[in-house]
């Protein structure tokens, strides 16, 4: 296992190597290894015609930079009626961006000879002015050449995606066996292999993301009620994710029991304790959505009149930490190639940083977080989330449970959207269940949604839980540009309008 | 930053001599495919899409940017007895010698799949599906221009309002289709995403943001005009929102949010979930579970609809294109059917899921809003209704409380309830709206939803 540290060149391809002469030993065709072998040498002559295009751009242009990304991977699905898997194709473009003092340029293509791109930055450079006199600059950052690879126990780019389907289909028995009142369910188990290259005048960073997804979903019955329980496990891991602990399966039926006989929540006022998975979705559209700073530049954000000041308890700390990777949203370096590094947003309830891309940091002239990311070649880059979260507290939540007189405990994701503007906050959880002194009643609330003043919910936080948990999870802004993230955080208890 | 009229609008060619390779893709990859005999059925696809798209952050220039992309991709179908496995082949650009070595290893992956066999649809009269804008297709930087300066102008002559951005994508896509059984079918067709934020400006500095964001395959669709108008008058309004109780008020959809609020329908109505058993659903269904007292549904599928998103000659499998009732009067008349899952049911194939097309009802949309107190509500935070329960709950995001004559902006709140509940007690309006996904009524009045106060 790797730990995804920084390697050399030589360090890589000794490791490449090894990689291949395994693949042999276990059986793997020969034209494995020199498949492995001639992707690398593709690697290096795309990385020197992107750095010799960047040089040619950046004589039209202030500042000039090529990312190309590439990605690839493989599935499977077991249901009552499909047993499929396959590998996806590799897909992988290029979009180069000059800045000519004033505006961004971009242009992508999937074309990927070098005469095309020489073309595409031929047209790019016709398309624009650079100005004599820039309003802003671009710091390209220090020099520096490296190679990360994202953890990793059992490489599972190297499985015949027949290995994929017989887990999921393991899966699928395990849950359908356990109760007849299961009509159907549904696995997915797949996993995207995440090649990125950027390139600048002082920067070549190659970066290797392998996320591993599995997808449980059932559609129950029982005397007329129904239920459809899901579950979403995404993580920067190898084929060691797809194996789902008894603990797992367990969780899901226990969750299939609540569903059938939830019931609809009478709306009001709540107080509530909050698993992580809803902490993050609170922290997520709140802290997360309503912090990215290009929405500061727009004037859409109301957290630009908080910076500096306090947004929440002392007790309560908030982050953005790309770098951990035990999570999905990280990454070494932002696809603008800048290094990930955990960002404090909130410390002892003062707002103190915004999340930045390229973009909002130039123009508002606050601090780069490494935050800028793109959905792929074909979209622009935005300032965007990693893995976002509330710091840990000191309190158990079985003590959090029994201070309830009357409210609501909230589990399960469901989804969110962010208000930074109006700085409210709209998410959805699977579950409520009803607390009255302190233990639960056996009701059972679905879906539940929460709704509030982001100011007014991080007011009311008066407990924070002692354990940190973090779930995978997909992030659009508004309605479109999807990069995978977490969020999470301990339990909290706070106030909040429920319907 | 730059002003649109100092700012020079190029148009980067990105490389568009794909033709060429395209066509010796295509060619290897068929010889490959005839070639094979283990190979019992096949499909191949053509894909080029060139896409145009402009930043703004307030009213300067961002971002501009142009891309290509480009591919050709296969299915290959290897029939085991009753059983079919399938395997996907993609070749990007420059991968044209690599068709053979593809098609073998999607001959070792289809061994994977396990599916009950269906036959591939064959050659048919396809439709003539307008779906192409001509001024995207021939000069999207024009278009680009075109459409900036105009978000820009509409935006300046409203009062007490100010452009926070606005993001404009063009596309034009070229797809080319045919497949072993003979088919061949090609469509060129034009998508617009725009997305405009407004800010508006109250009393005491007060300011409220409105974000509309649509999707169509025309530029002129849009209604620039009128849409840009209404955002700018929400705005102005949730400044000066009110505190209510909404506590048994009737809820009124209005047209930009119906798409979604049926979602739980296409679901329902799906010959796969009936397959699956995810669905319960038959012909004869009272959708509503019980018998309507209000307006009733009636609810096509549409894949023949004018600009339509999802608008076409023939589905992604190759049926032909065509509009199919699925809901009458509250009862459902029969599946939507992908190629696959009309033959597993013996039904007649529709096509997979295409546009909404809803009658309208025998009410003005004026009347929907009289008889108060009335919630109107112009925007959810996210409307996103359970597929298999059909139960939401939404934020409302902004609208209006109708009362005693009197039109009272809101925001915060929430509706909450089970969408195929709410159509058993509910009024249609007599107007309908295209929305890009469909068409379909103006407002929906809904007697049975529950709300939380603003």
């Amino acid at each position: 296992m790797n730990d995804g540290y920084d390697w050399s060149r030589r360090e890589f391809l000794h490791a490449a190597g090894k990689i291949a002469v395994g693949a042999t030993l276990l059986g793997a065709a020969p034209a494995a290894a020199r498949a492995a072998h001639s992707a690398l040498l593709e690697e290096e002559r795309l990385e020197a015609t992107l750095a010799e295009l960047v040089r040619d751009l950046e004589r039209s242009a202030h500042y000039a930079a090529a990312f190309y990304v590439e990605t690839s991977g493989a599935g499977a699905q077991a249901n009552r009626t499909d047993q499929t898997a396959n590998r996806q194709a590799r897909a992988a473009g290029v979009v180069f961006q000059a800045f000519d003092g004033s505006i961004f340029h971009e242009t992508s293509t999937n074309r990927l000879d070098p005469d095309s791109l020489r073309a595409v930055v031929r047209d790019l450079k016709r398309g624009m002015a650079k100005r004599s006199h820039p309003e802003r600059t671009i710091d390209p950052g220090s020099e520096l050449v490296t190679r990360r690879i994202s953890p990793r126990v059992q490489d599972v780019t190297h499985l015949d995606p027949s290995a994929l389907r017989d887990r999921a289909s393991e899966a699928l028995e395990t849950i359908q066996s356990r109760d007849p009142r299961i009509r159907s369910v549904n696995v997915g188990m797949s996993y995207s292999q995440v090649k990125k290259l950027f390139v600048n005048r002082n920067r070549r960073i190659h970066q290797d993301l392998l996320y591993t997804n599995v997808f449980l979903s059932a559609f129950v019955t029982d005397q007329g009620a129904t239920a459809r329980p899901f579950r979403v496990y995404r993580n920067l891991a190898g084929f060691e994710a797809t194996r789902l602990a008894p603990a797992e399966y367990d969780a899901f039926h226990s969750v299939v029991e609540d569903l059938l006989r939830a019931e609809r929540i009478p709306p009001g006022v709540y107080d509530v304790v909050s698993e992580p998975e809803v902490t993050g979705l609170l922290v997520h559209e709140s802290f997360g959505h309503g912090v990215e700073c290009d929405q500061f530049v727009k004037g859409r954000a109301r957290a630009a009149h908080f910076l500096g000041k306090r947004v929440a308890p002392e007790w309560v700390s908030i982050w953005d930490d790309p770098t951990r990777f035990d999570s999905n949203g990280s990454y070494f370096f932002d696809d603008e190639g800048m290094e990930a590094r955990p960002t404090q947003i909130v410390r002892d309830g003062i707002f103190v940083q915004p999340l930045t891309d390229l973009f909002s940091a130039n123009v508002a002239g606050i601090r780069r977080t490494g935050n800028g990311r793109r959905q792929s070649f074909q979209n622009k880059a935005y300032a965007r989330m990693s893995n976002t979260f509330f710091g840990v507290g000191t309190t158990p939540v079985a003590e959090m449970i029994a201070s309830l007189e009357n409210g609501i405990h909230l589990a399960g994701f469901e989804s969110g959207i962010e208000d930074p503007h109006g700085w409210g906050i709209q998410f959805t959880c699977n579950r409520g269940y009803e607390v009255k002194n302190g233990r639960r009643t056996g009701r059972v609330f679905s879906p539940v949604g929460v709704q509030g003043y982001v100011p007014d919910i991080l007011d009311s936080i008066q407990q924070v839980g002692n354990e940190l948990r973090l779930h995978p999870g997909t992030c659009g802004k508004g309605f479109k540009e999807y990069v995978p993230v977490s969020g999470g955080g301990p339990h909290l208890r706070f106030r909040a309008p429920l319907a | 930053m730059t002003s649109y009229r100092d700012f020079q609008w190029g148009r980067p060619d990105t490389g568009d001599a794909g033709g060429g390779d395209q066509d010796r893709a295509v060619r290897a990859l068929r010889e490959a495919l005839q070639a094979e005999r283990r190979i019992t059925g096949w499909r191949l696809e053509r894909l080029r899409t060139r896409s145009s798209q402009l930043y703004l952050a307030r009213t300067e220039i961002e971002a501009i940017r142009h891309g290509l992309s480009e591919s050709v991709r296969a299915t290959v179908y290897v029939e085991r007895g009753e059983k079919v496995g399938t395997a996907d082949i993609e070749l990007q650009p420059g991968e044209e010698g690599e068709a053979a070595r593809k098609v073998s290893e999607a001959l070792a992956q289809a061994a994977y799949a396990e599916v009950d066999r269906y036959p591939l649809p064959g050659p048919a009269q396809l439709p003539d599906v307008a779906i192409e804008d001509p001024d995207i297709a021939s000069d999207p930087s024009k278009v680009l221009e075109r459409t900036y300066a105009e978000i820009l102008d509409l935006a300046a002559v409203e009062r007490d309002l100010k452009l926070a951005s606005a993001e404009v994508y063009l596309d034009h896509e070229i797809r080319w289709m045919e497949n072993s059984e003979g088919l061949r079918a090609d469509r060129t067709g034009t998508r617009v995403t725009a997305e405009v934020v407004v800010i508006g400006l109250g009393a005491n500095q007060s300011e409220a943001e409105v974000q509309g964001l649509r999707y169509r395959r025309r530029v002129p669709d849009l209604q620039l005009a009128d849409w840009i108008a209404d955002l700018a008058s929400q705005a102005r309004d949730a400044t000066r929102t009110r505190e209510v109780d909404l506590a048994g008020a009737p809820v009124v959809i209005v047209a930009d949010s119906i798409s979604a609020f049926l979602q739980p329908f296409q679901f329902h109505t799906s010959a796969a979930s009936a397959f699956q058993g995810a669905a319960t659903w038959k012909p004869g269904t009272v959708i509503s579970g019980r018998e309507p007292v209000g307006d009733r549904l009636t609810l096509y599928d549409d894949a023949t609809l004018r600009y339509g998103n999802q608008s076409a000659p023939c589905d992604a499998d190759g049926v032909p294109a065509q509009r199919t009732l699925l809901i009458e009067n509250g009862v459902l008349q029969r599946y939507w059917a992908e190629a696959r899952y009309a033959y597993y049911l013996n039904l007649k194939p529709t096509g997979r899921f295409s546009n909404w097309s809803i009658e309208g009802g025998p009410h003005s949309a004026a009347t929907l809003l009289a008889g108060g107190p009335v919630l109107e509500v112009k925007r959810f935070s996210w409307l996103n209704p359970s597929s298999s329960t059909g139960n939401f709950a939404s934020e409302i995001r902004f609208g209006y409380l109708h009362r005693n004559g009197e039109r009272i902006p809101i925001r915060g709140g929430s509706v909450a309830g089970n969408v195929f509940e709410a159509f058993g007690d509910c009024q249609i309006s007599r107007e309908t709206r295209f929305v890009g996904d469909g068409q379909v009524p103006a407002a929906i009045r809904f007697h049975s939803l529950s709300t939380l106060g603003a």
